[in-house]
């Protein structure tokens, strides 16, 4: 195969981030879906690395990105996840098909 | 302010601060006043003085009286702002004639007041009756002191509404009902036609350049605007047509306030009223305004040739003279058959208004204003003498009286005098003014060299002063001479219908074919009441009738004797109504000094008043005088007979004065043959041969009374012909308006009704079903969208993952 290159990174980000919106598109467990969201989260988080190393590889921007990535997810789950129990407490339920009270 | 502005004001204040505080007192304590009488006259007596102190003061202590009139003026209306200003004053005008009517209307007014409390006591509406005495003489003051057509115009009103007042005074009776709307009603026509005189002046005054911010319906400016027109300048040049319809309009709001023919018919009805109403309105002043109108509208009337002196060339004045001089001879005719003697009195009034509007037609307003002022104290006399004579035997018809003479002698003697003023008689006031109207319509028939036309006023004149000297000694004769029907009364004890009005004299003897006509005379054929106008002729009033079958119109003329007619003879009047009397016969004498010509006193009047000196200060004041408009002047001043005509006078002012001079003499001696003559006719028709009706021998005038008796069918015209003429109209207006007018509204509507039932069509489907369905679509659209917000994150995130697609396919499809 040679040379492992950008595009490489990119096609298993893509391939990461696909992965991600499936998951989040179909499982009905609030958990799953952010998983799924991390699994986009972290795919993006790729492309930024990828970016940096291939694109301008004497600059760090892409790599900070990155930390500014994972710190957002690191909130991200928290809330989330705060978000969740309080939907469980309120509802009792931690299936997202069945919370539709947005639609009000 | 000045004196005379002051007295004038004064004047008119006093009998309108007596009417206000009696209608006061009236609406505070909701009744009349008992002392309204007291304080009416208090105020007229006052004004009286106050009008005599200005008369001999300002008129008769200098030899031209007031050589420059006095004027003052408050600003009443002002609009049309910078751009075209017009402005209405409420200006007041003090010159010899407004002295002269202020004199003549307190003089009659303030006797008048004298004699109704006598006349009228123990009447009901006693005290009414002296407020709207007070308030009548209040609207004619006014109405002299007025500076401006308008002021003029509104006194004018007043004074014909005070006339409805007191024609209708015995509202209980329909007859005095219907006199007193007939005269409202007929004096509107003059008046809508007098209104608009005065709107053409104002037209086209207000729109012309030198009268902007003026007054311009004051008669300074009226005058000056006519002034211009004579060198060919000013507002009326190229208006000519319009001046001679507005002389000719304010003509006939003189012919109806005036009683000139064929709008006379309101006046004899007008003797409804009580008779001291009937002296002091419908005798003395009311009805002399129309005259005093046409006098001050004068230059008006004359137009162009004004300034020349060519007084005789005017359309207006022409038909004045003709509508005059026709009124004098056709009133003339009918009283020599009247046997009610307050309407024989009315007709004389008529008369002698023809007289006056025919002098000034004829070009002498010193003529017409010189009877009016004469005639104002012997026609008063003649009134409260009839009044008198009425009171005394509770009848108006002659056929009720006779032989009064020696029973009430101040009445008889000042009734002579008054009779022979009228008459024309030498040294009697009547005989200098009757001649200067006489002499003035000769004279103008000599202007025109003597064509038929020109001359009718001078016939017509001529042929009245006959007429009216036989027709007033009939009434001198009936009334006082001979043997009185109350004697009969006297014998016949409590016979009711002895004194039914049976007046042998002029009973129709001759054929039934005409009788039932010539009864229309005595008003008592029920056929007569419907062609002889709606008036009740001889429902005698009677002052005292407290009973209502008095005031009843068909029970009177026996009922009222019923109640009367044991009060004996009859018998002088108390001094309330002597005394006025007595007054107003002496005036009848002096009033125009010693009447004969050349002695003391016999021309103060034309010297003060003549027709040169109305209107010559007015003019050259306001049309920013220099020495060569006033000489303009000059010739008018001084072309009245018996002063020296001027150097300059204009051509055709010498031709009048050559007329008149030769006009003089012929007058004068026809004037002495006419009295003499109608005199011995009456003495011999109804002295000698008393009780003959006199026309019964001779057939053609049967038939001729028969006319008379019916006024000449002019009321007859009206009811009969011009009434159901109207009516006819009327009907035919309401059937216009049914068919005509109605159809088309009817046929808008139904077009307007089906336009709306389309446009409800289009509205609900077009208008509408755009509305609704932008609602719908809105509506769908909404239910679609409102699927996509299901509420669950997983479907957001699908459509933001789709529209990302999307995106990111259209950049790679069209990025390139």
């Amino acid at each position: 195969m040679g040379h492992i290159g950008l595009s490489h990174y990119l096609v298993v980000a893509a391939i990461m981030f696909a992965l991600g919106v499936a998951v989040v598109l179909t499982r009905r467990n609030a958990i799953a879906v952010l998983c799924g969201l991390e699994l986009m989260l972290n795919a993006a988080a790729l492309n930024f690395v990828a970016f940096n190393r291939f694109g301008s590889p004497n600059r760090l921007d892409g790599q900070i990105f990155t930390v500014f990535i994972m710190t957002l997810a690191a909130a991200e789950a928290a809330t989330i996840l705060a978000i969740v129990l309080n939907v469980y407490h309120t509802l009792n339920t931690v299936r997202v098909d069945e919370v539709d009270s947005m639609k009000e | 302010m000045e004196r005379p502005i002051f007295l004038a004001l004064l004047i008119v204040a006093l009998p309108l601060g007596a009417f206000a505080i009696e209608i006061l007192h009236a609406l505070i304590f909701r009744r009349m006043a008992k002392w309204n009488d007291k304080l009416s006259m208090a105020a007229m007596f006052t004004a009286l003085g106050c009008a005599l102190y200005l008369l001999f003061t300002e008129v008769l202590a200098h030899p031209h009286g007031i050589e420059k009139a006095y004027m003052g003026s408050v600003p009443w209306i002002s609009f049309g702002g910078d751009m075209n200003p017009v402005r209405i004053d409420l200006s007041i005008l003090v010159d010899n004639m407004t002295c002269v009517m202020l004199v003549v209307v307190t003089l009659v007014s303030s006797l008048v007041h004298l004699y109704s409390s006598s006349y009228m006591h123990g009447e009901e509406r006693y005290s009414r009756f002296f407020s709207y005495l007070s308030l009548f003489t209040f609207s004619m003051l006014g109405l002299c002191i007025a500076n401006n057509i308008l002021i003029l115009f509104i006194f004018w009103e007043l004074v014909g509404l005070c006339s409805y007042f007191l024609i209708g005074f015995y509202i209980e009776k329909k007859s005095a009902g219907d006199a007193s709307k007939k005269a409202f009603i007929t004096n509107r026509v003059g008046d809508a036609l007098f209104m608009t005189a005065i709107m053409i002046v104002f037209s086209v005054l207000s729109q012309s350049k030198g009268y902007a911010g003026k007054d311009v319906l004051s008669f300074p400016e009226i005058y000056r605007s006519i002034g211009e027109l004579g060198s060919n300048a000013g507002p009326w040049v190229g208006n000519h047509d319009l001046l001679v319809i507005a002389g000719i309009f304010f003509f006939m709001g003189c012919v109806t306030k005036s009683a000139q023919f064929p709008l006379h018919i309101w006046l004899p009805d007008a003797m409804e009223g009580p008779t001291p109403v009937s002296a002091l309105i419908h005798a003395a002043t009311m009805v002399a305004a129309g005259v005093y109108m046409i006098v001050r509208m004068f230059p008006l009337l004359v137009g162009e040739g004004y300034i020349s002196g060519d007084w005789f060339h005017s359309t207006p004045l022409e038909v004045i003279a003709i509508v005059g001089g026709f009124t004098s001879i056709f009133a003339g005719t009918i009283a020599l058959v009247q046997n009610d003697l307050k309407k024989g009195l009315a007709y004389s009034t008529c008369s002698q208004l023809g007289y006056m509007a025919m002098a000034v037609g004829v070009g002498s307003t010193t003529g017409g204003m010189f009877h009016l002022f004469t005639h104002a104290f012997f026609k008063a006399c003649l009134f409260l003498g009839a009044g008198s004579v009425i009171h005394a035997v509770h009848s108006q018809m002659m056929g009720d009286m006779g032989g009064l003479r020696k029973k009430m002698p101040i009445t008889y003697w000042t009734f002579l005098i008054s009779t022979l003023a009228i008459a024309g008689t030498p040294l009697f006031s009547g005989f200098m003014s009757k001649e200067m109207v006489l002499t003035s319509a000769l004279a103008y028939g000599h202007m025109h060299e003597g064509s038929l036309f020109h001359s009718l006023p001078f016939y017509f004149a001529a042929i009245t002063a006959v007429l009216t000297t036989f027709y007033m000694f009939r009434l001198v004769f009936l009334t006082f001479f001979g043997k009185g029907a109350w004697e009969d009364k006297k014998h016949g004890a409590h016979d009711d219908h002895a004194h039914a009005p049976v007046a042998v004299y002029a009973a129709p003897v001759s054929s039934p074919g005409h009788g039932a006509a010539a009864h229309g005379a005595h008003g008592h054929a029920p056929a007569a009441h419907s062609t002889a106008a709606a008036h009740d002729t001889h429902a005698a009033h009677d002052p005292h009738g407290g009973t209502p079958a008095a005031h009843d119109p068909h029970a009177a003329p026996v009922a009222a004797h019923g109640d009367h007619g044991h009060h004996g003879e009859p018998h002088e009047s108390p001094w309330q109504m002597a005394l006025p009397l007595v007054v107003l016969a002496v005036l009848a004498l002096f009033s125009s000094g010693i009447a004969f010509p050349g002695l003391p006193g016999s021309h103060w009047f034309e010297h003060r008043l003549n027709d040169g000196v109305l209107v010559k200060d007015l003019m050259t004041e306001s049309s920013a005088a220099t020495e060569q408009t006033r000489q303009l002047f000059e010739p008018m001043v001084v072309h009245q007979p018996g002063e020296p005509l001027a150097a300059n006078a204009s051509e055709i002012v010498a031709e009048y004065h050559e007329a008149w001079s030769h006009a003089h003499h012929t007058v004068f001696l026809f004037s002495l043959c006419a009295v003499a003559f109608g005199i011995t006719a009456a003495a011999w028709f109804f002295i000698r041969k008393r009780g003959v009706d006199y026309v019964t021998g001779v057939a053609p005038l049967r038939g001729l009374r028969t006319v008379l008796s019916n006024l000449w069918y002019v009321d007859a015209f009206f009811i009969k012909g011009f009434v159901p003429l109207e009516m006819k109209f009327n009907n035919l207006c309401a059937w216009f308006d049914r068919t005509v007018v109605d159809g088309i509204v009817n046929l808008v509507a139904w077009i307007a009704n089906k336009i709306g039932v389309l446009a409800g069509l289009v509205d609900f489907y077009g208008v509408d079903g755009a509305v609704r369905g932008t609602g719908d679509a809105v509506l769908e659209g909404g239910s679609l969208v409102r699927k996509l917000v299901s509420g669950k994150v997983q479907d957001y995130v699908k459509w933001t993952v789709v529209g990302f697609v999307v995106a990111v396919a259209a950049v790679a499809w069209f990025g390139h």
